[in-house]
């Protein structure tokens, strides 16, 4: 049974918040900034406990069992407390330091974020096995035919007029259905965030 | 004494008898006291015993037997009979007699005989033993009377009285039976005046039963109270039924059949002396004889153990209850008795000392005896038991035997153990309330906890290596071709991938089509960056992650470029942790391609701004406060670029680099309301372009660059080469090469039937 | 910003909160019961859940890494909803579902969910906290995290319902290479195409605030579902309205 005053707390904070954003009173901006400043500080401290958590509930926990991935883990856990230390002790501004970043975690990312390229084309060669329907067909033409138009091999089109107009238009078509399908993803967000603001959903215990 | 007779049953029991000893109905006690010397008529018999039998008792036609003896038990019954027999006589004299009573006083001939024989006929073991009283369940006076009494003619009384007992427990079979004599019975004359048996008129037959005798036994020493004296033995119900079994084919022994159940006694006339004699002849030459009927005993010492005081309680003669098992195992007896051997009979109740003069040598009749094997031997059971109609076995036999469930068929008729409480108290032949040893109307309580016993742990151990024997992960897992071939696929592209790209240099190089308009967006962006003003710093907010930073780098390369050669300066910050160290890199890296542009004076780095839109609004509304200090933890407002800013619209451009349409939207909806006539500006990723579009198109947004066309379009404007041009014709030959994959793929995938591998 | 938004939108605000409330409300719903469209992802989630719990295997949630005080929020909490209600529908399975994250606020979150559920099933000293962690802090981190996480846990079912941007590809290969389940849904366009590409079944727009109602979670959802269809209709006659406006002249 969920306590009764974390969802007080829980409603009256975000209630006050919006209020703040409606109604710029000085009092309510008074309360609302400092909360503001609270939620992000917690989302800082609560990033460094899931990061705590990761390490010690997941990692460590890992060295106790049996398996194969006991290496990993401990690659994972060494690595974390030699960047912490560093940065520590030469901060976060230290050009040495950036070289973490820039020479360990952006070729790492950079590659996964190529591989994504080989993982979306071999999705879309078996995307006509999962998806048997019109909805299906017609994304696979929407994907060739954009890959076409971006590819930019379509460029002698701008002397050809209806041309040129036939893909102004296709390029209005993805922001037209990505408008309609972000007005409802609004609308489900307003109705989401009023079900949390007043207490009829509650993803906390307490 | 005069009889208590139950009030349910309406039998005869004795009168320190609180219960009936065949319906267990409560008693009410008799007018007449008990002996003084206790109630057990036994006693009495115990002391009339002391004069032996004469060895010369023993039938010597009997072969291979020993000079039989009148046993203790049995003389001294016969002896108190007799006394009562003699009390009852006087007393009818004087009183009406009731039916019972006049029903006892009706001897068969047969009956007389016993007692005749009886009378003169003692054991040694009888005279060793005189403190032993008798009570006879029917007697009619004290024991101190009794004990006065002559002792041929107290023998004679109860002899009588306890023959009168048997007549009357069949009170409406008036049959004489005649009595069966044979040469050589046993003279009871000779020892002691005779008295002469009266016939009961409830004794039809002459046939004299082992069975009926053990259990006449019984039922004639149940009421009364447990002293015993030496020369009583364990009866065992097993026995009896043995005994039974082993007489095959006792010639005129009466037949169980002519038992109705309904009657459930036994009579005098029922007796089969014949058989009884047989049995006990074995009995003295086998002391195992009865052995194969003896129930499951912890031990065999009791086959050869002597009558001692601790064996008359087995039969019952405190007057207890007695339950009536049908399991042949139970015990007869109740084991409510203090130190009863309930569970376990003497093999061998019969010793031949024991067996009364009249008895080892009395013959009735033509006694027909197994010619092959002597009877103490090989003496087959079943036989016996499939001859006796054991339907019509009385109760109070069938409660001293141990009844087979099937077999005898009178299971059903048994009687079962009476309830002492609760409704059916008192009444037998009703199911007992089982005792579950507990309180049943609690609930028990079990708890919340999985209680696991070692052997279920150790059973659940045993299972679980068994299911990982039998299973193997691989066994629901992808086949092995299925998963190389999406290797193997992966690996195709690949490779075909980085071979375009890599001859997209020199053999795609004349191919390269390049743009001819400029997009719209991107000349807006070209020229908010070229009318900016120079004394107002420029605010750049890095909002992308690691992996697209290539793109942007591309992407931004140029307007970065552009804003240098206009010798702006630039306050950097970051929405994600490592976005400022991207900016400082993409930084340098376009201050390379400048000259005399030195970041170090040109740029102040403020470093992370955290919670994501909720900072971007807080930084919208006092960026002071929310970006007080630098990365290096220098306080930010104080220097030289952003001393004249105080909002965000102090600034002379707003330039967003992002790789997601979400997080470009939260800075158009967080900051451009307050930004005022400062243009804000955007480099995105190509996916991020179409979501941002609507945003330039309502003048929320002043120009944005997008994805390589963007910046390949930015480059033309400024009129200067850089990396997106030499990367066009590798981009355009592997976007070429994606489409026809795909469309070559999906096309077969079209064709080819549908796939067993999707799943749901 | 213009001088009448605020208003619109706290009238906005109250008009929905009034209608979820109205919705809610036990009356309206025996006399008015929600008839909502067939759904075949919830039916097929449903589905994958059963077998789940029959095979002994395990359900993965993953939220994305969108954090909570992002305006992508919505559909972190539509997915911690969502685990809520997996986990009550598969407290008898032999294996808890477990979830995954990007961010410390979901991780947190989701952690709490599951420990809610574990103490209604009476099993809070069975529960392993571990089951709900986070992954990676950068999107890709989180990904291939998300990825080792369910190749250890022996899923079966894949949901992933947050905010997730092109390393949800990453995240759905190795669910394919598991060969579980995939159900997928969010807020992100580029996510809602790859998902199209990848997933066994996509949620489109809405329809991943839409899941927690279909699963039967509370009544509260299913109000909010209604509520939605009603200003979805008041979104497009607003949109018609304005058109007709426009192309008559009037504005």
């Amino acid at each position: 049974m969920k306590s009764p005053l974390s969802v007080l707390v829980a409603v009256l904070s975000g209630l006050l918040v919006l209020a703040g954003y409606f109604f710029p009173f000085p009092a309510l901006i008074a309360i609302r900034t400092p909360m503001l400043d609270w939620a992000v500080t917690l989302a800082g401290i609560a990033g460094l406990v899931a990061i705590i958590n990761l390490i010690v509930g997941v990692h460590l926990k890992r060295l106790r069992e049996a398996g194969s991935k006991r290496f990993f883990s401990v690659v994972v856990i060494i690595t974390f407390l030699i960047v912490a230390a560093f940065g520590f002790y030469l901060g976060p501004a230290d050009p040495n330091f950036q070289k973490v970043v820039t020479a360990i975690q952006t070729p790492i990312e950079t590659s996964l974020m190529a591989l994504l390229a080989i993982t979306l084309t071999y999705s879309s060669l078996k995307m006509l096995q999962r998806q048997r329907n019109w909805m299906g067909l017609v994304f696979f033409l929407s994907v060739i035919l954009f890959l076409v138009i971006n590819s930019g091999v379509l460029a002698f089109s701008a002397e050809i007029p209806l041309l040129q107009d036939l893909l102004s238009g296709f390029h209005h078509i993805p922001a037209a259905g990505a408008r309609g399908i972000l007005l409802g993803i609004a609308l489900g967000s307003l109705a989401t965030g009023v079900r949390i603001l007043i207490g009829s959903d509650k993803p906390y215990s307490g | 004494m005069a009889d208590n007779i139950c009030p349910i049953c309406e039998r005869p029991n004795d009168p320190s008898a609180e219960r009936c000893w065949y319906c267990q109905a409560e008693l009410t006690p008799t007018e007449q006291p008990t002996p003084v010397n206790g109630t057990d008529w036994l006693n009495g018999l115990r002391e009339e015993s002391g004069q032996t039998l004469e060895p010369e008792s023993l039938d010597p036609t009997i072969e291979g037997e020993s000079p039989e003896e009148v046993p203790d038990w049995l003389a001294r019954i016969r002896t108190r009979e007799q006394m009562e027999r003699d009390a009852q006589a006087n007393d009818q004299a004087a009183q009406p007699e009731e039916p019972v009573a006049e029903k006892k006083e009706e001897l068969p001939d047969w009956l007389k005989e016993i007692k005749a024989g009886y009378s003169g006929k003692k054991s040694d073991s009888e005279q060793e033993e005189p403190t032993l009283e008798s009570v006879s369940p029917f007697a009619s006076t004290p024991v101190d009377d009794q004990k006065s009494v002559p002792a041929s003619q107290d023998r004679g009384d109860d002899t009588d009285e306890w023959l009168s007992r048997l007549a009357a427990w069949k009170p409406t079979d008036a049959e004489d039976q005649p009595i069966i004599s044979e040469p050589g019975a046993v003279d009871s004359n000779d020892a002691e005046p005779e008295t002469t048996l009266t016939p009961m008129e409830t004794a039809p037959k002459p046939q004299f039963d082992m069975d009926s005798l053990a259990a006449l036994n019984q039922a004639e020493f149940r009421p009364f109270e447990a002293k015993r004296g030496s020369g009583w033995q364990k009866l065992n119900a097993d026995e009896l039924e043995a005994e039974q079994q082993d007489d095959p084919q006792p010639e005129k022994q009466l037949s169980f059949e002519d038992l109705s159940a309904a009657e459930e006694e036994l009579t005098l006339a029922n007796f089969d002396i014949n058989a009884l004699r047989e049995t006990i002849a074995v009995q003295q030459t086998d002391p195992d004889f009865f052995s194969e009927k003896t129930p499951p005993q912890d031990d065999g010492d009791l086959e050869d153990e002597d009558l001692t005081d601790d064996d008359l309680q087995d039969l019952n003669l405190s007057g207890t209850d007695i339950r009536a098992t049908s399991s042949p195992e139970e015990p007869v007896f109740s084991d409510e008795q203090p130190k009863l051997h309930v569970d376990r009979f003497d093999p061998s109740p019969f010793v031949p000392d024991d067996l009364p003069d009249w008895l080892a040598t009395a013959k009735l009749g033509n006694h027909e005896k197994p010619t092959s094997e002597p009877a103490s031997e090989d003496l087959d059971g079943s036989e016996l038991a499939n001859e006796i109609d054991k339907a019509n076995m009385p109760e109070w036999l069938q409660a001293a035997r141990a009844p087979t469930p099937d077999t005898d068929g009178l299971s059903g008729n048994l009687p079962s153990e009476s309830n002492e409480a609760g409704l059916l108290a008192g009444i037998s032949g009703t199911l007992q309330t089982p005792n579950f040893g507990v309180d049943i109307r609690k609930p028990v309580g079990y708890g919340s906890t999985l209680k696991v016993s070692e052997r279920q742990k150790h059973s659940a151990n045993l299972f679980a290596n068994l299911v990982d024997e039998t299973f193997d992960e691989n066994d629901v897992k992808i086949p092995q071709i299925t998963k190389n071939r999406h290797i193997i696929w992966r690996l195709v592209l690949a490779v075909s991938m980085i071979l375009v790209i890599l001859l997209s240099a020199t053999l795609f190089a004349p191919f390269i089509i390049q743009p001819a308009l400029f997009p719209p967006e991107v000349v807006s962006a070209y020229d908010q960056v070229d009318t900016i003003s120079a004394e107002k710093p420029v605010l750049l907010s890095g909002d992308f992650e690691a992996a697209v930073a290539g793109e942007l780098s591309w992407s931004s390369q140029s307007l970065l470029e552009h804003l240098m050669r206009r010798n702006l300066n630039f306050v950097i910050l970051s929405s994600n942790p490592s976005g400022s160290t991207l900016m400082n890199q993409l930084i340098e890296k376009a201050a390379i391609n400048v000259e005399g542009y030195d970041p170090s004076s040109h740029v102040v780095t403020l470093g992370y701004l955290p919670g994501g839109a909720t900072g971007v609004q807080l930084l919208a509304g006092n960026p002071r406060a929310a970006m007080p200090y630098t990365h290096n933890l220098d306080v930010a407002w104080n220097s030289d670029i952003l001393n004249s800013v105080n909002s965000l619209s102090d600034f002379s451009a707003v330039i967003v680099l992002s790789d997601q349409s979400e997080s470009s939207r939260n800075w158009v909806e967080q900051i451009q309301p307050g930004l005022g006539a400062t243009p804000l500006l955007f480099v995105v990723s190509a996916q991020a372009a179409p979501l941002l579009q609507p945003y330039y198109q309502s003048g929320q947004v002043s120009g944005y660059v997008a994805g390589f066309y963007g910046s390949l379009a930015y480059e033309q404007m400024l009129q200067q080469t850089s990396g997106s041009l030499s990367h066009l014709g590798a981009f355009q030959s592997v976007m070429l090469l994606v489409v026809v994959i795909i469309l070559v793929g999906g096309l077969v995938t079209l064709i080819r039937p549908a796939s067993t591998e999707r799943k749901g | 910003m213009s001088q009448y938004e605020p208003l619109i939108g706290a009238v906005v605000f109250l008009f929905t909160s009034g209608l979820v409330i109205f919705f809610s409300s036990k009356k309206i719903r025996t006399k008015f019961p929600p008839v909502f469209r067939k759904l075949s992802a919830a039916i097929k989630l449903r589905r994958a859940i059963g077998l789940a719990v029959e095979d002994g295997t395990r359900i993965h949630v993953s939220l994305g890494n969108g954090s909570l005080v992002d305006p992508a929020n919505a559909s972190a909490l539509a997915g911690l909803s969502t685990l809520n209600r997996i986990a009550q529908l598969a407290s008898t399975s032999d294996l808890p579902p477990m979830c995954t994250s990007g961010s410390g606020d979901l991780q947190i979150l989701s952690q709490d969910v599951l420990r809610g559920n574990a103490s209604n099933n009476h099993s809070l000293g069975q529960l392993d906290p571990g089951l709900a962690r986070m992954t990676g802090v950068t999107p890709f981190a989180y990904a291939l995290g998300a990825v080792e996480s369910m190749q250890d846990s022996g899923t079966s079912a894949n949901v992933l319902i947050g905010d997730f941007g092109a390393e949800a590809a990453l995240l759905l290969d190795g669910a394919e290479n598991q060969g579980s389940y995939k159900l997928a849904g969010s807020n992100s366009i580029i996510a809602q195409s790859i998902f199209f590409a990848q997933a066994d079944d996509t949620l489109i727009g809405e329809e991943i605030y839409a899941l927690p109602a279909y699963l039967g979670s509370q009544a509260a959802h299913q109000a909010s579902l209604r509520v939605q269809d009603i200003l979805r209709f008041i979104v497009i006659l607003v949109l018609l309205g304005a058109v007709f406006t426009r192309l008559a002249g009037w504005a």
